[in-house]
């Protein structure tokens, strides 16, 4: 091949891959799949988004979730109320190991189906050890409960004083005012220590395109609750809140059969968990880490 | 007295509620403490009477705190101005202080009253026998003594009414009242929120689920289901089947 050949071809060459190159990149330039990705890209923290930016950014989830899921959602914000902190107890004797919280957290939370993306797991024990690391979460009998066994679901604490908070490099996770911790997954870099440092392993992280079927997706969503996670972030139990800051009662509570679980808001005297609180012999788990969890345990 | 002092003081400190039942966790629970012969017929006592006017009290969807605590009712036996004073202070904090349970509604099982079309002209035969049709599946392990029966806590001439001592009856509805005879404190704690399921709101109207959804009055004890699926092991995949089936979706608003 002479020189001149050569560059005959290389031009040639350049000039198709250019024009090619072009086209597509004006195609993909104005694709809202590249402009999605980039707003999440260029997107600020959470916190420090101004209305108008949170606006676009709910925009931007539910023309996204349309895309990939093929769903149409609506996604909020609602801010925390004022003089409410939230807290769970929960009666371990009523407690039969049926796993319903954990359907219902599922479909509530739209969790990827099938992984081990549930929110709460429900440990079985030997009736009268309190050895966590002996529980079994993967028992499957036919029938439950069964004889000898008692049953103990653990989510997300919501503590006081959380690790998770602490171990995070890039402040996505935070306590809001009502007692609950959440994650903007957005600002997430999924590098897991947050998983580390929990010491109830609540936290569990995204390997994958969350698979959940199109018929049984909860449309209803929040920013930093229930929404469509993206592939390799960080997701936990927030306490259902984008129903409890609306005033109502989280996916479990009202799926438990036996109604082992009691929520409401501790600074209102009136309420039922400040009755269990006053008048049951509560305790939390892991106390001794100095965690102090928002979830309470109790039996009778 | 030294009860509203104890009241009082414990106010100041900040660190004592005052319940409606807090009064009747002093002495005694006077339903749970009557005697349960059928043919009792002793007086009620005043406390008496004001725990079962206040166990009906539900029923009517609101919890009235003035007619609820009997605190404010007490007589005063001492003369002294100080106390005196402290009795006015104790009625205002107690009317101001008892904590109602939250606002809620009991949700009553649905169903057409079946009964009567029978038990209207039927003769109660109050034998112990072999139930047939359509009571055949009826067991009875809530209440193994010898000699019960249907009558126990069924009006003969109305089922669905349930009878109560001092010839009392209850409907349906109130059905926790005839638990509360002997079951006292779990229908204290259903009332203010430690036992039975609430659905709805944590705040606002709650909805209470009566005794009768989660026990059978006639076999109480939990019966075994199946359990929802496992998580799946780390590295694998669990196929996703639920045991309970997907709410009906509805079309989401745009």
């Amino acid at each position: 091949m002479n020189p001149k050949r050569r560059t005959l071809l290389k031009g040639l060459a350049l000039t198709t891959t250019g024009v090619a190159a072009s086209a597509s990149a004006l195609e993909t330039m104005t694709s809202p799949r590249l402009t999605d990705n980039l707003d999440r890209l260029l997107q600020k923290h959470f916190k420090k988004m101004s209305p108008q930016e949170v606006r676009l950014a709910l925009q931007r989830i539910e023309r996204e979730t349309q895309r990939i899921h093929d769903i149409r959602i609506t996604c909020t914000t609602t801010p925390p109320q004022p003089n409410v902190k939230f807290a769970q107890a929960l009666n371990l004797a009523m407690c039969k190991g049926t796993r319903r919280c954990v359907e219902a957290c599922v479909r509530e939370n739209n969790c990827g189906r099938g992984g081990h993306l549930e929110n709460i797991r429900v440990l079985a024990t030997n009736q009268g050890t309190t050895h966590l690391s002996q529980a079994n979460p993967y028992y499957n009998p036919p029938q439950v409960p069964e004889p000898g066994q008692k049953y103990i679901p653990i989510g997300c604490q919501q503590c006081d004083n959380p690790p998770c908070v602490q171990a995070c490099p890039v402040q996505a996770t935070w306590k809001e005012p009502d007692g609950i911790v959440v994650i903007d997954y957005d600002w997430c870099i999924g590098c897991r220590y947050c998983t580390i440092a929990c010491p109830y392993g609540a936290r569990h992280f995204n390997w994958g395109q969350p698979n959940i079927p199109t018929d049984d997706f909860q449309p209803v969503t929040d920013y930093l609750a229930n929404r469509p996670r993206p592939t390799g972030v960080i997701e936990k139990c927030t306490f259902c809140l984008q129903r409890t800051r609306n005033g109502s009662l989280p996916a479990c509570l009202e799926a438990c059969p036996t109604g082992a679980r009691i929520f409401g808001n501790v600074l209102d005297p009136n309420s039922e968990i400040r009755y269990v609180l006053e008048n049951k012999s509560v305790f939390r788990l892991k106390e001794e880490m100095g965690t102090s969890p928002n979830f309470w345990y109790f039996t009778g | 007295m030294t009860e509203s002092l104890y009241h009082v003081l414990g106010e100041l400190m900040g660190k004592f509620r005052e319940h409606p039942t807090n009064l009747l966790r002093w002495g005694e629970f006077p339903e749970a403490s009557r005697c349960f012969g059928a043919d009792c017929r002793s007086k009620p006592s005043n406390q008496v009477r004001a725990y079962e006017k206040m166990s009906a009290i539900p029923s009517q969807l609101q919890w009235n705190a003035k007619t609820v605590c009997p605190l404010g009712k007490k007589k005063m036996t001492a003369k002294p101005a100080i106390l005196v004073f402290l009795g006015i202070m104790l009625t205002l904090t107690s009317v101001a202080v008892a904590a109602p349970p939250p606002p809620f509604e009991v949700t009553t099982p649905a169903g057409t009253d079946k009964c009567i079309s029978c038990h209207a002209w039927r003769q109660p035969d109050p034998t112990p026998r072999s139930l047939k049709k359509p009571h055949e599946t009826l067991v009875f392990t809530h209440w193994p003594l010898p000699g019960a029966w249907c009558d126990q806590c069924h009006l003969p001439e109305s089922p669905r009414q349930l009878i109560l001592h001092h010839d009392q009856t209850a409907p349906f509805t109130e059905a926790h009242r005839l638990c509360n005879q002997c079951h006292a404190t779990k229908v204290r704690d259903w009332l203010y929120g430690a036992h039975g399921k609430r659905i709805g709101n944590w705040q606002g109207p709650r909805r209470l689920l009566p005794c009768a959804a989660c026990h059978n009055p006639h076999q109480p004890a939990w019966k075994p289901v199946v359990p929802s699926s496992p998580p799946a092991r780390p590295g694998s995949q669990n196929a996703w089947k639920p045991v309970v089936p997907p709410p009906k979706t509805t079309e989401s608003q745009p």
